[in-house]
């Protein structure tokens, strides 16, 4: 008996922005089906994985009749991994825990602390 | 020995009261931050060690009470032997309420940064991850796998020993447990809402790391290259805090450098 592969939830997503991303070109779902390694997603899942995405803003739809729908990324991959890693960086002040930033850790009252014992001010 | 339990917690008190008074004194907690901030740590592990002793002590009270014991002493030991308990429990609920939320963020920050690096470089105890922004960051993320993290415009902006400055404060930041520290003020400072030792011990801490770190790279990599750095990243991002660190690396006096490239480390690094 074949086995199945399950996918990780949010995996599909990731592996179609994954090959939206290597194309130069806006593609369409049975084309980018081909694309996929083993086991190659059914058409109707792959449709609704790209319908979701669409609605989360990451893929725009283009063609004007129903077999000529293509699909292209509406960020590029570059733009969209600094989107997150500041959507990131600028959450909870709970993450200075975790990540010892370069600058913008010290506050009003430490900089007056600083400024009356070194501060010569910029040039 | 349930007086000896109620001194130790009187002592413990006290130092609660007076160390952020004493430890504030002059500006010697600036110049030299690493000892001010194992003074304030010391301080910090010494006030929990007596409130530990405070607790076993009752508990072994209130445990050694026997028939033989007068009825009032049996039950004031028995009673602050309780009384002990329940505290501690609720301290150790608030902890962990406490940490849970911090914990889970750091979970998640490291999982979402490391799905964006566009290169990662293994060096001698951390891995360098590059990411593309258009801001000028660094950052050091601890944990099993420590890793510091420089953004593409934060390469762009600096020459190579300025860059070099700026990863030797993050690994300062990784070497000397800065995450840890941090991570045990803002659990002290949950603990204690609204009181002055919480409050102090956590700013003691955010400032003094960064300066400890400032120190530390100056002495490796150079104070002229680190105060450069801050300088450039002041001028282009506004942040004045970095004008003031660089003003007062450039206060104090430094031992002579042997010249930075000699490590394995800086040689990749200063080849970009």
């Amino acid at each position: 008996m074949a086995s199945i592969r399950i996918r990780a939830r949010g995996e599909l997503e990731a592996e179609v922005m994954r090959l939206l991303w290597a194309e130069s070109q806006p593609v369409g779902a049975s084309e980018l089906a081909q694309k996929f390694p083993e086991p190659q997603p059914a058409y109707t899942t792959l449709m609704t994985a790209l319908s979701r995405l669409e609605r989360k803003g990451r893929v725009v739809r283009s063609g004007d009749s129903p077999r000529k729908i293509r699909f292209s990324p509406s960020r590029s991959d570059e733009e969209y991994a600094s989107e997150t890693m500041m959507t990131a960086l600028g959450g909870a002040g709970d993450r200075r825990a975790a990540l010892l930033a370069f600058a913008g850790n010290l506050n009003d009252e430490d900089l007056d602390l600083l400024r009356a014992n070194f501060g010569k001010g910029p040039e | 020995m349930l007086l000896t339990a109620l001194a130790c917690v009187a002592c413990a008190a006290l130092i609660a009261y007076f160390a952020p008074s004493l430890m504030t004194v002059g500006r010697w907690q600036l110049l030299h931050p690493r000892t001010a901030l194992a003074a304030w740590f010391g301080a910090f592990f010494l006030g929990m060690a007596l409130c530990v002793a405070a607790l076993m002590l009752s508990v072994g009270g209130a445990v050694s009470a026997s028939v033989s014991t007068p009825v009032l002493d049996a039950i004031l030991l028995t009673l602050g032997g309780w009384v002990s308990l329940a505290l501690f429990g609720a301290l150790a609920f608030f902890v962990v309420s406490s940490a849970a939320p911090v914990v889970a963020s750091e979970r998640m920050s490291s999982a979402t940064l490391a799905s964006v690096a566009t290169s990662r470089e293994e060096f001698a105890g951390y891995t360098l991850v590059r990411f593309d922004s258009s801001d000028e960051i660094a950052y050091a993320v601890p944990g099993r796998r420590p890793a510091i993290f420089l953004s593409s415009a934060m390469e762009r902006a600096l020459t190579p020993p300025q860059l070099l400055a700026v990863v030797a404060h993050e690994y300062a930041h990784l070497r000397q447990h800065h995450g840890f520290a941090v991570l045990v003020a803002k659990i002290n400072a949950a603990c204690l809402p609204g009181l002055n030792q919480g409050r102090s011990l956590n700013r003691a801490t955010t400032l003094l790391v960064e300066l400890a770190a400032d120190d530390a790279a100056a002495r490796q990599v150079g104070a002229v290259f680190l105060a450069n750095a801050l300088v450039t990243l002041a001028r282009n991002s506004g942040d004045q805090s970095m004008q003031l660190r660089a003003d007062r690396l450039a206060g104090k006096q430094w031992p002579r450098r042997r010249g930075i490239g000699r490590h394995d480390t800086e040689r990749k690094l200063l080849a970009r």
